[in-house]
C-alpha cells in the first residue's frame, strides 16, 4: 500500500475555516484540570488515570502533618 | 507528520506540569479542532468534546510513552471522544453550519487562488457527505499529511483500510466537485467542432 498523498486536495481541505473555541474554553478546562473532575471512560487511549484522592493528599501532607502534630500538643498539654 | 511538540514539553506535562500540558495541546489544538469540526458538524459539540478529549488525556498522560509521537496519541483521544460524542448525541448528518467564530488560516491570510478544484462551500458539502470513516482518514491523510500506517494507528484499523478510506473518499469528494461543464465537455467539444 503506497502513501500517496493528494497535495491538491490536501490544500484545499486545509483551507476550509475552522471555528475558534467558545470564550471560556481554556478557562474551563483549567477548572477542571484543576479539579481533576471524573469523566466518564470511553474505550480509547486514555486508560491510566491520576488518582484525585492521593494527589491531593500529596499536596496538602506537610499541612496535615503539621496540624496533626499541634493537635497532639495540645492535647499533651490540657491532658 | 514531523510537526510534534518538544518532547521536553510532553515530559514535564508527565511530571504535572499543568502549563507545559497546556502548551502541549495548544500545539495540536487547531489540527484537532478542525477534526473534531468536520466529524461533529457544529462549534457546540466540537467544544464539549474536544474539553473531554482533553480531560482525559491529562489524566493518561503519566502512561503515555516517552519517545512516542504525542500528536498520534493526541488525534487518537480526540477520534475517539468524537465518537463518543456521535453516539451519545445521535447526531443528524453533517452540514456545513454554525459560521460563527471561523477563523481564517492560522496566518490570517486569505485562502489562496482556486487550485483547480470547486469553491470552498462545495467542498465542505462533499466532505459533509461522507461517511464519518471515510471523512476522518482523508482529513488525517491528505489535508494534515499522516502516512497511512500513522492514521490506522490513529484510528484502530488496519493500514490498508486506511488506504481504501482514502480512495473512496477522494473519489467521491472528486465527482462531487466536477465541475458541470466538465462532466458535459465531450458534447461541448463535439459541438465546437462542428
Amino acid at each position: 500500500m503506497s502513501d500517496e498523498h493528494d497535495d491538491e486536495l490536501g490544500a484545499a481541505l486545509r483551507d476550509l475555516n475552522v471555528p475558534e473555541h467558545r470564550p471560556g474554553f481554556w478557562e474551563r478546562l483549567e477548572r477542571r484540570l484543576e479539579a481533576d473532575e471524573v469523566v466518564d471512560g470511553s474505550s480509547d487511549g486514555a486508560s491510566s488515570k491520576r488518582v484525585p484522592v492521593l494527589s491531593a493528599l500529596a499536596r496538602y501532607l506537610p499541612l496535615v502533618i503539621a496540624a496533626l502534630v499541634i493537635l497532639l500538643i495540645i492535647i499533651l498539654v490540657v491532658f | 507528520m514531523a510537526d510534534e511538540v518538544d518532547e521536553a514539553v510532553v515530559i514535564a506535562a508527565q511530571k504535572g506540569d499543568a502549563q507545559a500540558f497546556a502548551e502541549m495541546v495548544r500545539h495540536y489544538d487547531r489540527r484537532l479542532r478542525a477534526v473534531a469540526y468536520r466529524l461533529l458538524g457544529d462549534r457546540s459539540s466540537m467544544d464539549d468534546a474536544l474539553q473531554e478529549a482533553y480531560v482525559k488525556a491529562y489524566r493518561a498522560l503519566p502512561g503515555f510513552r516517552t519517545g512516542a509521537a504525542p500528536g498520534t496519541w493526541l488525534y487518537r483521544i480526540v477520534y475517539n471522544a468524537c465518537l463518543d460524542e456521535l453516539r451519545r448525541r445521535k447526531r443528524r448528518p453533517v452540514q456545513p453550519f454554525d459560521d460563527a467564530g471561523l477563523d481564517s488560516r492560522p496566518d490570517g491570510a486569505a485562502p489562496p487562488a482556486d487550485a483547480g478544484l470547486a469553491g470552498r462551500g462545495d467542498l465542505e458539502a462533499a466532505l459533509a457527505s461522507l461517511p464519518t470513516d471515510q471523512r476522518i482518514a482523508l482529513l488525517l491523510v491528505d489535508a494534515h499529511g499522516y502516512d497511512y500506517a500513522a492514521a490506522a494507528e490513529i484510528l484502530g484499523v488496519q493500514t490498508g483500510t486506511v488506504g481504501s478510506r482514502v480512495s473512496r473518499a477522494r473519489a467521491t469528494v472528486r465527482s462531487m466537485l466536477q465541475p458541470q461543464d466538465e462532466q458535459q465537455s465531450p458534447d461541448r467539444d463535439a459541438k465546437e467542432d462542428r
